[in-house]
């Protein structure tokens, strides 16, 4: 029985223990690579351990582009995004759980079917929008466009409709009003999921690419996943240096990683969020 | 009162309504006009030509490549991918010392930008990458450069983007175990079947309504693939990976033929939501959810 059990944790954690280790060894040469001589690349059979480490390369990344207004740009376009789709998300929510008005089923047809729209194919008559709005190459393309979100909307009416309405009575009875219900009730009461939204559309914004791409062109715009990029298609006058590249890489990542390590259980895909990607 | 509460309610979702109606909705439609027109961007004129950008569309063979190509990667990454998120998912749907860490560890390609792992999958791919380090041990392809080869630059997106995602699904397929009841399993193993015998006969047949839904959002994620494409190959070698959004992208915004660009949004849209649309209907009829 305990031969059998043993066999049984092998079959399991064999398997698993190879699939994690795959899974991981991208990351990993990335931070190899990333401390080695720029032509570290070429070499066969690869060298994992540096032979030398060279820490410059992290410096030197930094200074090949402006990094530091990306990180900045990154950070607060997701930021004000995240911001503008709870508070929106959170008003629209209580308006079509709490209040009956004429037309709100409507409404609600009308903001989940957004959710089915492929955004990629809305790119070009939207770009042609924001240049007619002169907002090409500003934090104003990159952050109105998606300041409303459908999947946010469903998310907090979700939340707030499995709140009991004989709470929102009570509250109601002892004089609270609309306001108070909302951001001293409904709201905390729904923190899970604003949690939930709010760290789905971090990843999603924060890693966005094609908008950023097409809608800003000044290197001081560039978000981190557009800097990157043209990081290794613009060569330099030596050639792409992959040490460089490899720990601007590193650390457009490690926070991203990091954070996910602590939220994860608000990230998990249910049948609820998943395709919002 | 009545009147107030309609009045507050309209009040309420007229911001997500007017943005929402402002940058998905408008432009949504507005597809379908400028794939009529020839629409420039720079002055922001257009003249209607009727469906000469869709004739152009057929006529260009690079067009249908990028059909092919998106099918290829739809059925490519899709059955892959969820055959290892079901075999992880099954080996993981138990008590299990350290599954929260194969669970983190699997999952964590996918909160990165498709940019950034992008990038470390070049070398893996390249001549001298790790990919040819580990197949060289069984294969000759030393000094293969897998995505300067046009027969070897979409099989590797197809594996980039199975390990990006696979974890995703991993955990979607997980999810969808843990729904079904212990105690179906358990009778049957009472009754003396093995667990690969529970596996196909029991468990796959309660998990076809997620299996279902995952490769609906598979399908449709892989017709949008784009970031990878862009930073790996440029669509390239030669035409080799262009698909329909890296095909959208040179239309609309390297060649600037805006026109042409609506026309195969248009296309994206309908396909897209027609395979939404297709979801719904068939879910009902195709798939187990109860005995």
């Amino acid at each position: 029985m305990t031969a059998r059990r043993a066999g049984g944790a092998v079959l399991v954690h064999g398997p698993m223990v190879v699939a994690a280790v795959l899974v991981a060894v991208p990351f990993l040469w990335l931070v190899s690579l990333s401390l080695q001589e720029p032509q570290a690349v070429f070499r066969f059979p690869p060298r994992f351990i540096p032979e030398r480490f060279v820490w410059s390369s992290y410096p030197d990344a930094w200074r090949a582009l402006p990094f530091g207004r990306m990180y900045v740009n990154s950070i607060l376009t997701s930021a004000l995004i995240i911001g503008g789709q709870v508070v929106t998300s959170c008003l629209a929510a209580y308006g079509l759980t709490q209040l009956r008005f004429r037309g709100r089923h409507l409404a609600f047809l009308f903001i989940i079917s957004t959710m089915m729209v492929p955004i990629q194919a809305t790119f070009i008559p939207a770009y042609v929008i924001v240049s007619r709005l002169g907002w090409v190459d500003t934090y104003w393309a990159l952050v109105v466009p998606f300041v409303a979100s459908g999947f946010g909307v469903f998310l907090m009416r979700q939340a707030f409709m499995v709140v009991p309405r004989t709470l929102v009575e009570a509250a109601r009875i002892d004089g609270a009003g609309h306001w108070t219900i909302l951001t001293r009730l409904l709201v905390p009461l729904a923190r899970p999921a604003i949690i939930t939204l709010a760290a789905l559309s971090f990843t999603f914004h924060y890693n966005d690419f094609f908008w950023p791409l097409i809608v800003t062109n000044s290197a001081g715009m560039r978000t981190l996943p557009v800097g990157l990029a043209t990081m290794i298609l613009t060569e330099g006058s030596h050639g792409t240096q992959w040490n460089q590249v490899m720990a601007a890489d590193v650390f457009t990542v490690a926070p991203l990683l990091a954070a996910f390590v602590l939220l994860q259980r608000y990230l998990a895909p249910t049948s609820l969020t998943a395709g919002v990607k | 009162m009545r009147r107030g509460e309609t009045l507050l309610g309209w009040a309420l979702v007229a911001p997500v309504l007017i943005l929402l109606g402002a940058f998905v909705v408008a432009p949504a439609v507005l597809d379908f006009p400028l794939s009529l027109m020839h629409y420039d961007l720079i002055s922001g004129s257009g003249r209607w030509v009727g469906l000469a950008n869709y004739a152009t569309l057929a006529r260009d063979p690079i067009f249908w490549e990028a059909v092919g190509h998106t099918l290829q990667l739809a059925l490519g990454t899709t059955v892959p991918m969820l055959a290892f998120a079901v075999v992880f998912g099954l080996l993981l749907n138990r008590r299990l010392r350290g599954r929260a860490v194969y669970r983190t560890v699997l999952f964590a390609p996918y909160v990165v930008p498709l940019v950034a792992s992008s990038i470390a999958w070049i070398w893996m791919l390249s001549g001298h990458g790790f990919v040819n380090y580990v197949l060289g041990a069984v294969l000759p392809v030393r000094d293969f450069a897998w995505l300067d080869s046009s027969a070897g630059a979409l099989p590797a997106i197809m594996l980039m983007t199975v390990w990006q995602f696979v974890g995703y699904y991993t955990v979607l397929v997980l999810s969808g175990l843990q729904n079904i009841p212990a105690e179906l399993a358990e009778a049957a193993r009472i009754d003396g079947a093995g667990e690969v015998r529970v596996a196909w006969s029991i468990i796959l047949p309660l998990l076809s309504p997620t299996l279902f839904f995952c490769v609906v959002v598979s399908v449709i994620a892989s017709f949008r693939v784009f970031d990878q494409i862009y930073v790996m190959t440029g669509g390239g070698p030669g035409t080799a990976t262009i698909t329909l959004v890296f095909y959208l992208y040179q239309q609309g915004f390297a060649f600037f033929n805006t026109g042409a660009g609506a026309s195969v949004s248009v296309l994206l849209l309908v396909a897209l939501m027609g395979i939404t649309w297709l979801q719904l209907r068939m879910a009902r009829r195709w798939v187990t959810y109860e005995l």
